[in-house]
């Protein structure tokens, strides 16, 4: 029971008590009052027929005596008149059933109310004629009983709903206080820290007020701290100091991990830039001359690809640099080469440097297929190319054509994707991700797009994506597929939990939120769960965007997910508005996760982050037992990789 | 039960103690002192005494006092005084001849039915008056116990006088003792004959 309610009950009880005390002893008043009324009432009577009947007694004149003790009957409210002589013979006797209609029998037996007889003399000359007896009819006194009885019950009841009224507002009123701490409370466990600004006045409460504001205050901090320290160590991890750029580290994990994902990337370009002659120009300018010479560069180098997605740049060592760009065609990846070269050339007009012969830029196609190696060593080809052509050059070297026939071009792979958009056909995969503590525990499958080749081929996301991407298809892609989930899997009868991914450019477009929100009205919500998954480089992009479509998936009873989580280097904020129902660490730290403590404490900090929200922390492309062990060890929740389930027909 | 608890309790106020003689010593003088002491040997008289006898002492003993006017006596239009009051002021009207004899009586054992205060009208004097009828038996022709007139004499002789009506003291009595203890009803209600008896009952106190 609450603490309202049983004040409230208190309070009624209490009154309950006193109206029920005031009411018996105002009832016990009023028979008392009403008895003495029949008593006084009999009395007079006697009296008053004693002394208007003595004369006709002296005249022995008994029809005149009858006639008036028959008036005063009738005319009054009497049980019972008897007159007789002094020698008790009777002269006339008159009596009324004692009928008391519209009062109920138990006020009738339970307050008795006693109607007493009167007696007088009357006489007959200077002797004692007769006597005359009365007894008054409580019939009357009944009815004024029970109408005080009634009546008070009607005060009762109202004054009670009055009382109760007023005792239920005042005392909420006193503990909306607790109300507003019990909000707080909750709002801290939904991570949301907010103080209460309104300190009552009672003193117990205000104690206990400014103790939970401080706890919230400290919990804060600790939040804050956590997860300030978790980014503090990633940029110390896997970003180069001086430029704030990327570090080899995070380089090597990440192009590792882009050539390996079979689902979404593949297909892009590296760049790599050489700023010539550093070591000359050190001894030259001196140190700090080529700090600011490297800063340069790394602003001039984010400038030019600040409009382009899915970009990583880092500062390799002294004067290399290199950009990954996904999914870019080797034009474009040739217009911004150049473009980087145009403007570090201007360092030198800038004075930033001693001499024009400013830098190199070698650039290198890659696509399905190719090793890290391979393409690392195209890109550094392709430098020396530029090399050959001159100072402030650039090259772009393209992904060598694919001796296997079997894969369509670029003209083919469109004309895939439009067939495939049109006749609606397409493949869902599904890949698993388990309970990383018990593999049998399926957590939910990732729903994988695939297009059907000729010969029963299976086309992976990752080879037809990129181009649909590029001619403005992805969206309806994403739409046929969220179409199919909801429409026939989740209505089947081995339905699971299910993930499916929504690519940024769907996010873009504006129309798509509303016709996602028509969707998923029209589905309802699903028996599963069905999580939708954005990559974490459109979260920050767009956060705004993000929320919409957090908002109506979860108003719709469905869940919202970040993919590639950790991979940018931005500050993990976007969780706490955010909420997703879960993160899927990213792959680059999955690949040297046994042998680098550094990767292995960052994933441990980025569950930490995510368990600090009570957010559950997933970890993809899982080789093996090794890993998994790993990840157990730092807390991750939920595993998905080759090593846990390769993807298979949905 | 009622009726010997008031009896009692009315019995009490006719016992004369040091405490009420010396009060009235005090504010009446020594003559006044000593008509309660007369009273108060007449009220020890043998209980066994013939009724007549007694009769004719309690009417012979307040015949002495004087008759006084309420409105010259007590500056009030109507007023009832307490045998003591009565006989320490030495006088009183009609009422207070007739309450005194009725109390003094009834002390002295006479049975209440036979007692009867009676309202008159005497004639000579045109005024309503008060007397104290005994009725030997509940029909027969009553005695009359009257100040303006020192011998007690049957109601027939009473030619100077009409009867009213008569009210039966003890019924009376009881129905004002019950009425008192409710503490209901209106002050109007409470009659001069609570009003005395509660003084009597208070000068012991």
């Amino acid at each position: 029971m609450t603490l309202y309610r049983q004040i409230v009950l208190v309070v009624v009880a209490l009154s309950i008590l006193m109206f029920a005390g005031t009411a018996i002893i105002n009832v016990q008043d009023t028979q008392r009052y009403l008895a003495a009324q029949l008593e006084s009432h009999a009395q007079d009577t006697a009296t008053s027929l004693g002394l208007s009947l003595s004369p006709q007694m002296a005249n022995n004149d008994d029809a005149t005596m009858i006639s008036m003790v028959d008036a005063i009957f009738d005319r009054g409210y009497y049980e019972d008149i008897k007159l007789h002589r002094i020698n008790g013979d009777v002269i006339w006797t008159r009596h009324s059933d004692v009928n008391i209609e519209g009062v109920p029998a138990w006020v009738v037996s339970m307050l008795k109310l006693e109607a007493p007889d009167a007696t007088s003399i009357i006489m007959s000359g200077w002797q004692q004629g007769g006597e005359i007896y009365v007894k008054s009819h409580p019939g009357f006194a009944y009815r004024t009983l029970w109408h005080t009885i009634t009546n008070m019950l009607w005060w009762f009841s109202g004054l009670t709903i009055i009382l109760l009224l007023i005792a239920g507002m005042s005392v909420r009123l006193l503990l909306q206080p607790l109300n507003r701490l019990e909000a707080q409370a909750l709002a801290i466990s939904d991570r949301q820290f907010e103080e209460i600004k309104e300190i009552p006045r009672t003193r117990e409460l205000r104690n206990l007020i400014k103790a939970m504001n401080y706890m919230t205050n400290k919990v804060k901090q600790m939040f804050e701290q956590q997860s300030e320290s978790t980014e503090r160590l990633r940029s110390l991890a896997f970003q180069d100091p001086l430029t704030g750029l990327q570090n080899r580290r995070y380089f090597d994990a990440a192009l590792n991990s882009i050539l390996n994902d079979t689902e979404e990337h593949q297909d892009g370009a590296l760049f790599l830039i050489q700023i010539l002659d550093l070591q000359a120009i050190n001894q030259r300018l001196g140190f700090d001359s080529v700090d600011e010479l490297l800063k340069a560069t790394a602003e001039i180098l984010q400038t030019c690809i600040s409009d382009v997605d899915d970009t990583i740049i880092a500062r390799l060592s002294g004067g290399d640099f290199a950009i990954i760009i996904e999914r870019i065609n080797e034009e474009r990846a040739a217009d911004i080469a150049k473009e980087i070269c145009r403007r570090l050339m201007r360092l030198h007009v800038e004075d930033m440097i001693d001499t024009d012969n400013v830098c190199l830029a070698g650039v290198a196609m890659y696509s399905t297929g190719m090793s890290y190696g391979d393409v690392l060593s195209r890109a550094d080809s392709a430098l020396q190319t530029a090399r050959v052509q001159g100072v402030n050059t650039c090259s772009v070297y393209a992904a060598p054509v694919k001796t296997n026939d079997v894969v369509p071009g670029r003209q083919a792979w469109i004309d895939i994707v439009q067939e495939a958009i049109a006749s609606e056909n397409i493949i869902l995969h599904a890949q698993a991700v388990v309970n990383a503590n018990n593999k049998a525990d399926l957590l939910h499958q990732e729903v994988l797009l695939r297009l059907a080749g000729p010969n029963n081929v299976v086309w992976t996301a990752g080879m037809f994506l990129p181009v649909a991407e590029q001619i403005g298809l992805a969206r309806e892609l994403d739409q046929i597929v969220i179409k199919k989930v909801l429409a026939e899997f989740c209505q089947s009868a081995d339905a699971t939990n299910v993930a499916i991914n929504i690519s940024a450019a769907s996010l873009y477009q504006a129309d798509f939120l509303v016709w996602f929100e028509s969707m998923l009205k029209a589905t309802g919500e699903p028996v599963k769960r069905v999580v939708f998954e954005l990559p974490e480089s459109t979260v920050v992009r767009d956060i705004d965007s993000v929320h919409r479509l957090a908002e109506i998936a979860r108003r719709y009873g469905y869940g919202f997910a970040v993919d590639h989580f950790g991979r940018g280097m931005t500050a993990f904020g976007y969780l706490k508005s955010l909420r997703p129902d879960y993160v899927k660490i990213d792959g680059l730290y999955m690949t040297d996760l046994v042998n680098s403590p550094d990767d292995r404490f960052f994933v441990g900090s980025l569950c930490k982050v995510a368990h600090s929200l009570d957010i559950t922390a997933i970890a993809e492309t899982v080789e093996n037992d090794e890993q998994l062990e790993v990840l157990r060890e730092l807390g991750v929740d939920g595993v998905q990789g080759f090593g846990i389930g390769r993807p298979c027909p949905l | 039960m009622l009726q010997s608890i008031a009896f009692l309790a009315f019995a009490e106020t006719l016992l004369l103690d040091e405490k009420i003689l010396g009060f009235v010593e005090k504010k009446h003088g020594l003559t006044a002192r000593h008509r309660l002491e007369s009273w108060d040997v007449l009220m020890r008289l043998d209980k066994a005494t013939p009724e007549g006898d007694k009769l004719r002492k309690v009417n012979d003993f307040f015949n002495q006092l004087r008759f006084i006017s309420d409105e010259t006596h007590w500056k009030k239009k109507d007023y009832w005084a307490t045998p003591i009051e009565f006989l320490s002021t030495n006088g009183g009207d009609c009422e207070d001849f007739a309450l005194a004899k009725y109390f003094t009586l009834r002390e002295l054992g006479v049975s209440d039915k036979k007692l009867r205060l009676t309202y008159v009208k005497a004639i000579k004097l045109r005024q309503a008056h008060m007397v104290l009828s005994y009725f030997e038996t509940p029909s027969s022709e009553p005695l009359i116990l009257d100040n303006l007139d020192a011998e007690i004499r049957l109601a027939s002789r009473r030619r100077d006088l009409i009867p009213v009506y008569s009210f039966n003291g003890k019924g009376l009595w009881l129905a004002k003792e019950r009425d008192q203890g409710r503490l209901v009803g209106k002050s109007s209600r409470i009659s001069r004959w609570t009003d005395i008896i509660k003084r009597m009952q208070s000068i012991n106190k």
